[in-house]
């Protein structure tokens, strides 16, 4: 085989030095200023934002479908039944089980006697099993009634007293680590908890740097 | 077409004009002793000297280049300039009013080098006319300058290869009208600009988005072997004959819905 070394014809054939044109020169595109880019700035932070919100009701949503799921499965167990699930495989106290319902310590009993509940309060027995296998199996959390009784904050109030005033949303949102501290649940759930739960405590910094616990 | 070919647009897409004539090396143009000389006729209105080499000249292959003198000769307002080397000289703008203004000034300056130093002969003369052609957007999809810009120079530009789809190109066509004449059309869509911000101003707020390239390059090149004498009045005559086929290139290439939306618009 024979290769043909010979240079190559130039293109534009007649030319190779154009007419002087010293202005002429790829350039790339001018830098951005910030003017330039802000708008784009403020579309990104909308969108991010937009997404951000939307990602998260879709979770709270998800968490909470997730939660009725499982309660609907466990409707078809008896009242008693569903009593000796809280009680013996979770743990959780009497008193305990008549917050999360909303009925009386005395009526809990009567359901133990084998005296009819209501349809309502059957279904609340199951959607508070429903939110313990969901802490436990979708959550990881070990012990969920225990997790649940844990005062929040030093103060008296527990994430069993925001399921009795209905916020099982702060619940769900604790548990998949949306919301970081109990202090945070508390500012969402009682924005005035520290001054109606004020501790005769508080944290400091030592001049050594370290944090520390002294009274008010 | 003769209409359009007198037109003057109020929102011309024209960047850059250069007119350049080159010639044998003449060594008096080499020398700082001729610089008033030239200069003198021309400082009024390019003041500002800007000295400087340039390469190169290669006499053979294992020949170091050669480092030739260069005198840029530039307006107050930066706008446009006089480059003078041994070989050349060229006139060029950024602020291009018209094309008689434009061929005057030129003759003027190329009097007052021949008056100074004696031009021997003509080798080369070149007309080139850039335009970035720029829509209300700065994001131009290729196919949409089809509504702008004859379909034919869009066409080719389409060319897509799997999975990828062109955002740039540069097609170059070369014309000839006899052995002499020549014109070569640099054209493609682009991003960013073509003609710089220096050794001129460019004209106008710089975009970075699309543009349209339309870069003619319109020539005479000496294709006798004899050398031919210089002639002002010959070197412009045959400026007009390149003139003509670079604005009939232009107006073809584009439409008349570009001329109605755009380049008829008064800013």
């Amino acid at each position: 085989m024979t290769v043909n070394t010979s240079p190559a014809p130039s293109f534009p054939s007649r030319e190779d030095q154009p007419t002087a044109a010293h202005s002429v020169v790829e350039t790339p595109p001018p830098a951005l200023t910030a003017a330039d880019l802000l708008p784009r700035t403020w579309e990104l932070r909308w969108n991010a934002g937009r997404h951000h919100q939307e990602a998260i009701g879709l979770d709270r949503l998800v968490n909470e479908m997730t939660v009725l799921e499982r309660a609907a499965q466990y409707e078809h167990l008896s009242t008693t039944t569903l009593l000796d699930e809280l009680s013996t495989r979770w743990g959780l106290s009497w008193t305990n089980i008549s917050r999360l319902v909303g009925v009386s310590v005395p009526a809990i009993r009567k359901w133990r006697q084998g005296e009819p509940s209501s349809p309502q309060n059957r279904s609340q027995l199951a959607q508070v099993v429903a939110l313990l296998n969901t802490l436990d199996f979708h959550f990881m959390i070990e012990d969920p009634a225990r997790w649940l009784e844990i005062p929040l904050a030093s103060t008296p109030l527990t994430l069993i007293d925001a399921i009795a005033a209905r916020r099982l949303d702060l619940v769900l949102d604790y548990a998949g680590g949306r919301v970081d501290l109990p202090e945070r649940v508390l500012d969402r759930w009682i924005p005035a908890w520290r001054e109606r739960y004020r501790d005769e405590f508080e944290t400091f910094v030592a001049p050594d740097g370290h944090r520390g616990i002294r009274v008010r | 077409m003769d209409q359009l070919a007198s037109e003057v647009y109020p929102s011309a897409p024209l960047m850059y004009v250069a007119v350049e004539v080159r010639f044998p090396h003449t060594p008096r143009l080499a020398s700082d002793a001729a610089l008033p000389m030239v200069h003198d006729p021309l400082r009024e209105t390019y003041p500002i000297v800007a000295p400087g080499m340039e390469a190169t000249v290669v006499v053979g292959a294992n020949s170091p280049p050669m480092q030739l003198p260069v005198y840029r000769f530039i307006a107050r307002d930066k706008t446009s300039s006089v480059h003078l080397t041994p070989t050349s000289v060229v006139l060029d703008t950024t602020d291009y009013v018209s094309y008689p203004e434009f061929r005057a000034e030129f003759g003027r300056v190329l009097s007052a080098i021949h008056d100074a130093v004696g031009l021997l002969g003509v080798v080369r003369l070149g007309l080139r006319y850039v335009d970035e052609i720029r829509l209300q957007s700065d994001e131009v999809p290729i196919d949409a300058w089809k509504e702008y810009v004859a379909g034919e120079l869009v066409e080719v530009h389409k060319f897509a290869v799997g999975g990828y789809e062109p955002v740039a190109s540069q097609g170059i066509i070369e014309y000839r009208s006899d052995p002499q004449f020549h014109l070569v059309l640099r054209h493609g869509p682009r991003t960013g600009r073509t003609v710089g911000d220096s050794p001129l101003r460019r004209r106008g707020v710089v975009r970075a988005g699309s543009y349209f390239l339309l870069d003619m390059d319109s020539y005479w090149a000496d294709d006798e072997g004899s050398l031919r004498d210089f002639d002002a009045e010959w070197v412009l005559a045959t400026c007009d004959r390149l003139h003509d086929p670079a604005r009939m290139t232009f107006e073809a290439a584009i439409t008349d819905k570009l001329r109605d939306e755009i380049l008829r618009v008064e800013t």
